[in-house]
Formats: C-alpha cells, sequence, structure tokens
C-alpha cells in the first residue's frame, strides 16, 4: 500500500469515527421537542449518546449541597461520606424519575447537583436536601413536655433530665422522648405510599429486613401500652402507641402527608440515609426561555461567524482557500464527534473554546499558506514551496499549539465547573485543528501536486 | 515587504499599557475590587419573565406585599430582576403567592441563590488554576527556546491581557461572572498562540543571523509574521463579531469581553511580549537598545 493510500484511510477512519459519533446527536436534536420529552422520559439510550447541553443552555437546577463535617460518624473519613451521600442522592433522583442529572463531588465538603428542567423545585429540594434519619423512639409519658419550654417557646436543653430528648412534633406540640435509638431506617427494605386509615389520608408502609423485624418484634412486645416516637431528621412524625407485639416486620409512619410529600418520604426512606445531614448552600435556576436565547444566539453567530470566515478564507487564498476551508469543515465536524464521543457537555464557556479553536485552526493554515507564498516568492517551484512551506511552519504551529494545551491542561487539572468544561474543549480542539491543518490539507496538496502538469495554483 | 519599526515603539506601548494598568488599578481601588458577580459572592438573584406587561411600580409594592425585601430592581420588556440579601431558599409557593399579588403569570427565567464560601473557594481554584497553567507554559517555552526570557515575557503580556479585561469590566461597572472568566482564558489562549508565532519567527531568524543587529531581528520577525497575524486577527473577530450582534445579556458582555481581549492580545504579543523579551534577553543594556 503506498504511502498516500494509509493516510487517506487515517484520515476517513478518523472522520467516520466524528460523523459516527455525532450521527446521535443529530437524530436527538433534529426530534421535535414532544418527541424528545417523551423518549427522555423512557430513559431512551440515545440521550447517553448525544450531545450534552450545559444546564446554561437547556435550562434547569444546578445545586450545592455541604456536608454537615462536624457529624460524620466515627467509622467514615470526610471522603467516604461524600461518596456514599452521592450514591444516595442518585438513587433518589433515579426513583423521582429524572433524566441525566449530573450528581459529582465538588472540592472535599461539597457535592453538585444538576437536574435538568426546572419543574418542581420545591420536591427536588425537599428530595435531596432531606437527611431522611428515620429512627423509632420510646416516649416517656411522665415527662410533662411544657415545663422545659420557655416563654419564648424555645427548648432548655440544660434543664433536661438525663436520657431524655425534647423533639418537635411534625404537626404540633413536642414530645419527650427516651434519647437511645431503639431502631433505625438503616434496616429498611421497602418503603411505599399507601392510602387508606379513617380519612382516607396516604401513609407509608415500611418492610423491616429480618434482623429489623425481630427487633421491632421485641420492642413492641416488652412496651405494650406505650407511644412509640417515628423520628424522621429530628423531627416527630407521629406517635403511635403499641397496642400489641407486631412479629411481622410491617409498620406505618402517619403524620397528615399531602400524597406529593407521601411519595418523597417513601422514596428517601427507600434510598436510605445520608451519613451526614447536608445543607443546600447554593441553588441555582436556569429557565429555559433564557437558555434558548443563548443557544440561539451563539448557534446564529457560530454558523454565520464560520460562514464570513469560509467566505474571508476563499477570497483571500482562491484555491488554496478551497483546500483550508475543507479542512475547516472537517475540523468542526471532527470536534463535535469527539465531543460526542465523550459525552462531553456544552457549555457557554465551552463554546467559547470551540471559537478559540477554530480560530486557532485558521491561524495554523494561514501560517502554512504565508510561508508557501514566502517561498514562491523566493523563486521555488511550487512542489518545493508547499514541502518547505509546511516544513518551516510545523515548527511554530506545534509550539503555539502545544504551548495552549499545557496551559489548558493544566486548567483542566486545576479548575472547577466552567473552567474545566473549557479546558476540555479547547484540548479536543486543538488536537482535531493540529489534525486537519497539518495533516489533511498536506494530504490534499500531496494529491493535487501529484499530478505533475500542475505547476501554478493561487494562493 | 512593509518594514515598520516596532521595537523602537516600545516606549510608547509601555506608556499607554501603564495609564491602563493605572486607570485599572485606581478604578478597582476606587471601586473596592472588581464587581463580581453573585456567583462569587454570594446572594440571592431572580429574574422574571412575565407573560403580560406589568409596570415597576406594581411590582415593586407587589415584591414587599409578600416580604422580598427587593434591591436593584429592573423591568425590561417585560422581565424583572432583583437582587435579595442572604442566601435563603425561596420556595415555589412564595413565588405564586406574588402571582396571586400581582394578578399576573410570569416564568422563572433565572434564580440564583448562592453562599458566599462556594465563591470565594471558586475564586482561590480558578487563580491556582491560572497560576499553575501560567507556569507550565513558561516551562515549556523556556525549554523549547532553551532561555527562559521568552516564556516570562509571554506570560507577563499575558497577565497584562488578562487585567486589560478586568479594566474594562471595572471602568464600565460590568459584572464578572464565570462566563467572563472563560473568555478571559480565551483571550489567554489566543494571545500566548499568537505570541509564540512570532517567537518562534525570531529563533528561526535568530539562528541564521545572529551577526546581525538584534533590534532588527527582532523588527524584521514582527514584519514577516505581520501579514499572519492581522489575517488571524480578523478570522477570530468574525465570529466575535457576530456573537456581539446577535447576543444580549451575559452572552454580550462575553462577548465584548472576547472582542476587547482578541484586540489587546494582538497589540501585546507584539508590543509588549516581544520588546519585552528582548529586553530581558538583552539584559538592561541601554546602549545596546535605541
Amino acid at each position: 500500500m503506498s504511502k498516500s493510500s494509509i493516510k487517506l484511510i487515517l484520515i476517513l477512519l478518523v472522520l467516520g469515527f466524528a460523523v459516527w459519533n455525532l450521527y446521535p446527536s443529530y437524530r436527538w436534536f433534529t426530534m421535535s421537542k414532544a418527541e424528545r420529552e417523551n423518549r427522555e422520559r423512557l430513559s431512551d439510550t440515545l440521550i447517553k449518546k448525544a450531545l450534552n447541553l450545559g444546564l446554561d443552555i437547556k435550562g434547569g437546577m444546578n445545586l450545592i449541597l455541604e456536608l454537615d463535617t462536624s457529624n460524620i460518624p466515627d467509622n467514615m473519613t470526610l471522603n467516604e461520606a461524600q461518596s456514599q451521600s452521592i450514591e444516595i442522592i442518585r438513587n433518589r433522583i433515579d426513583q423521582f424519575g429524572v433524566a441525566e442529572p449530573v450528581i459529582a463531588k465538588q472540592g472535599d465538603q461539597w457535592i453538585t447537583v444538576q437536574i435538568p428542567g426546572i419543574k418542581n423545585l420545591d420536591r427536588a429540594i425537599e428530595l435531596i436536601g432531606k437527611t431522611a434519619l428515620l429512627e423509632f423512639k420510646l416516649v416517656d409519658d411522665k415527662i410533662n413536655t411544657s415545663d422545659y419550654i420557655n416563654d419564648a417557646g424555645e427548648i432548655e436543653t440544660s434543664k433536661i433530665p438525663a436520657g431524655i430528648e425534647i423533639l418537635k412534633g411534625k404537626d404540633r406540640g413536642y414530645y419527650a422522648v427516651k434519647k437511645e435509638t431503639k431502631l433505625t431506617g438503616a434496616m429498611l427494605t421497602n418503603a411505599e405510599v399507601k392510602v387508606g386509615g379513617d380519612y382516607g389520608a396516604p401513609y407509608v408502609a415500611i418492610s423491616f429486613n429480618r434482623e429489623g423485624a425481630n427487633l421491632f418484634s421485641a420492642i413492641t412486645g416488652s412496651n405494650i401500652n406505650k407511644q412509640l416516637a417515628i423520628v424522621l431528621d429530628g423531627v416527630v412524625q407521629s406517635a403511635p402507641s403499641i397496642r400489641s407485639r407486631i412479629p411481622d416486620g410491617n409498620a406505618i409512619i402517619e403524620g397528615s402527608f399531602s400524597p406529593d410529600e407521601a411519595k418523597s418520604l417513601a422514596i428517601v426512606l427507600k434510598a436510605g440515609a445520608l451519613p451526614v445531614p447536608v445543607r443546600i448552600i447554593e441553588s441555582r435556576v436556569i429557565g429555559p426561555t433564557l437558555g434558548e436565547k443563548s443557544i440561539k444566539a451563539s448557534l446564529y453567530a457560530g454558523l454565520f461567524g464560520m460562514f464570513l470566515v469560509f467566505i474571508f478564507i476563499l477570497i483571500y487564498y482562491k484555491f488554496s482557500g478551497i483546500i483550508i476551508d475543507i479542512a475547516l469543515f472537517l475540523n468542526s465536524v471532527i470536534i463535535f464527534g469527539m465531543m460526542g464521543y465523550f459525552h462531553a457537555t456544552l457549555t457557554l464557556p465551552g463554546i467559547a473554546g470551540i471559537i478559540l479553536t477554530i480560530g486557532m485552526a485558521v491561524d495554523a493554515n494561514v501560517l502554512i499558506s504565508e510561508r508557501i507564498k514566502e517561498e514562491l516568492r523566493l523563486g521555488k517551484t511550487l512542489r518545493l514551496a508547499v514541502n518547505s512551506g509546511y516544513d518551516k511552519a510545523y515548527s511554530s504551529i506545534l509550539d503555539s499549539n502545544i504551548t495552549t494545551l499545557i496551559g489548558a491542561i493544566f486548567l483542566f487539572q486545576f479548575g472547577v465547573g466552567a473552567v474545566k468544561g473549557f479546558a476540555v474543549t479547547l484540548s479536543i480542539g486543538i488536537l482535531s485543528s493540529m489534525f486537519t491543518s497539518i495533516f489533511v490539507t498536506r494530504f490534499i496538496y500531496d494529491i493535487i501536486l501529484r499530478n505533475s502538469d500542475i505547476k501554478n495554483i493561487s494562493i | 515587504m512593509q518594514n515598520i519599526d516596532f521595537i523602537s515603539k516600545r516606549k510608547i506601548a509601555y506608556i499607554f499599557s501603564g495609564c491602563v494598568i493605572l486607570m485599572g488599578i485606581l478604578s478597582l481601588l476606587i471601586k473596592g475590587g472588581p464587581r463580581l458577580s453573585l456567583e462569587f459572592t454570594g446572594g440571592t438573584s431572580i429574574q422574571l419573565n412575565f407573560k403580560e406587561s406589568t409596570n415597576f411600580e406594581d411590582v415593586d409594592k407587589g415584591l414587599r406585599v409578600v416580604g422580598f425585601d427587593a434591591k436593584d430592581l429592573h423591568l425590561e420588556k417585560n422581565i424583572l430582576s432583583f437582587k435579595l440579601k442572604g442566601s435563603k431558599h425561596i420556595s415555589e409557593s412564595k413565588l405564586e403567592e406574588l402571582k396571586k399579588v400581582l394578578n399576573k403569570d410570569f416564568d422563572i427565567e433565572k434564580m440564583d441563590i448562592i453562599g458566599a464560601s462556594v465563591g470565594s473557594w471558586l475564586i482561590k481554584r480558578s487563580l491556582l488554576a491560572f497560576f499553575f497553567a501560567f507556569f507550565g507554559i513558561i516551562i515549556y517555552v523556556g525549554v523549547r527556546f532553551s532561555n527562559s526570557s521568552f516564556g516570562i515575557a509571554g506570560v507577563l503580556a499575558l497577565v497584562h491581557d488578562a487585567f486589560f479585561i478586568i479594566t474594562f469590566f471595572s471602568m464600565f461597572n460590568k459584572e464578572i461572572d464565570l462566563t467572563i472568566i472563560a473568555a478571559i482564558m480565551t483571550v489567554v489562549g489566543y494571545s500566548i498562540n499568537d505570541t509564540i508565532v512570532i517567537f518562534d519567527r525570531i529563533r528561526e531568524n535568530l539562528k541564521v543571523r545572529y551577526k546581525e543587529n538584534i533590534i532588527n531581528v527582532f523588527n524584521e520577525s514582527i514584519n514577516e509574521t505581520l501579514t499572519r497575524t492581522i489575517l488571524t486577527t480578523v478570522t477570530t473577530l468574525i465570529p466575535t463579531v457576530c456573537l456581539l450582534i446577535f447576543s444580549s445579556g451575559s452572552l454580550r458582555n462575553f462577548a465584548i469581553a472576547l472582542f476587547i481581549g482578541f484586540i489587546v492580545g494582538t497589540y501585546s504579543s507584539i508590543f509588549i511580549a516581544v520588546p519585552l523579551s528582548l529586553q530581558f534577553l538583552h539584559g538592561f543594556k541601554k546602549n545596546n537598545l535605541r
């Protein structure tokens, strides 16, 4: 096989790979909005293959949660608590049914959660921010809670007898409960919403695993006629009286829930409690219209700008301009194809990165063409001029691109969020533009110049 | 081929850049630092998109009725924006209440509720990222050019470019948000690319013309790459100007930052980076430099 056919195969392979990875995005974004929403609900695999738009473009909610570092369990490091919290939050969101949430560590005590779309903001926050620590504690009915509440309605912790704590009730009043936790939600196997009871109110039915069921049976058996408080995140949901031993490990949580509330509670209980309480320290909501405006603006600017650049190059470099324009077009296909392959998220800073790389791709071609012109002015033949033009332009293209690439790599390594996204598109763009502007254009020149009749081309 | 004596004009450039930097420092001092967006400072900012026309007084009153202590109230083309102190969660029911009080329907365009701690961490990490990126560039350029002068001069020009953008935003009271940081990164990337191309030409010319007057070699290198510099600047500015025309809001600020940055980046490559590298390379012996 000749050298140029190997080159051709390589170019076709890269291009084929790019188009292959671009195709899902093409299908996805040419679909109607209703069709896309429908597929999102069904969690179609196409979503995972298409280019991901950042929240700043498609709209959605971005939360940052802070772990309460003072409450980390002894058997766990901060890092483990962070990872486990992420798993649990992911579980909860999956059960809630949201397409493509992004849940990731940020810093060492934060977690970012990105949810596309902005329906049910309050519920999402409730679902994500709740610790969901479920505890069963015995009520001490000998204590009159009002003795420990001052006039301002605050609990006076200093006076409370040892082993007792006063907790707020969900609906009303306070409960005095034994500090000792009899059983926690960690032993749950299932939680689901049921409707019934005297008034048809929704409640959450829970079932314990074998160990939990045995414990629950023992607790209920030895405390008949006492009240058992069901405590969620430090608030007593209800405190039913134990009428008989419950051997089968099934219990219900009542507490005048709305249907939505009951559903959220069932989800968080099933997904499990967070190892540490979290606090939402940042929430950003971007409406779909704002994102639409910015993507339209950048799309039009990008397309129109590219078109003008193509025309400009064509006018300035004439025939060689066609070669450059082909390379630039392939460059864009490869950049977007690679971004599809990495399932990268396209954000506004990312678009900036792409504009820069297209500028740099043009620059590489300009460098080469200007060099060729210089060599031609020295009186060299076309073939020689092309050869030495490329040879001399190599070092400046390589050095300028690699210098920028090094900057990008450091930005990726140390940057966060937008800085990282920018670095990714910039790096992809630099590699792709070096490939197209050095390798592809050279190949085209070689093919043209193989025909020895051509002594002159416009450049 | 044109032959402009760029190096001799370096003092004018130094004075010009010095003045801008001084203005920037003054502006920053007077205004107590750059006007950072909520992302960095924390707080609450809300933008609502009304579905029908509405007037300022009603909205102002309505906000107070539902208990929002709104500041920086703006109403433009049915888009209401305001800021609140603190970073407490705002429930949807509160916004529903506002709809009822105003008797008008709206969509949330944007709602940012941000605690201050993330912002300061973000600033620290971004500065660290820039610092290491610059450091990496100095090392790489130092190795490739077998001399540290070029890398240091190049990076100084980058800092210069970034500061120009910050100065512009400070003087015109524009907010610096994460997209502006992205624009600064883009400009830095563009500028170093531009600078290295000229440096490369200098390196190439110095190899064969080491006996000639070094100032001439530097000057001619700039001139030889000038066509390319202009072409590249034009082709980079074309999409930027398109973005300027099509965009609005924070995207427009982004385009403005890019536009200024690309021009400053080109200027600094020729008038700051190259003369500085010459001075570093040659020491500060006065009689050698005109």
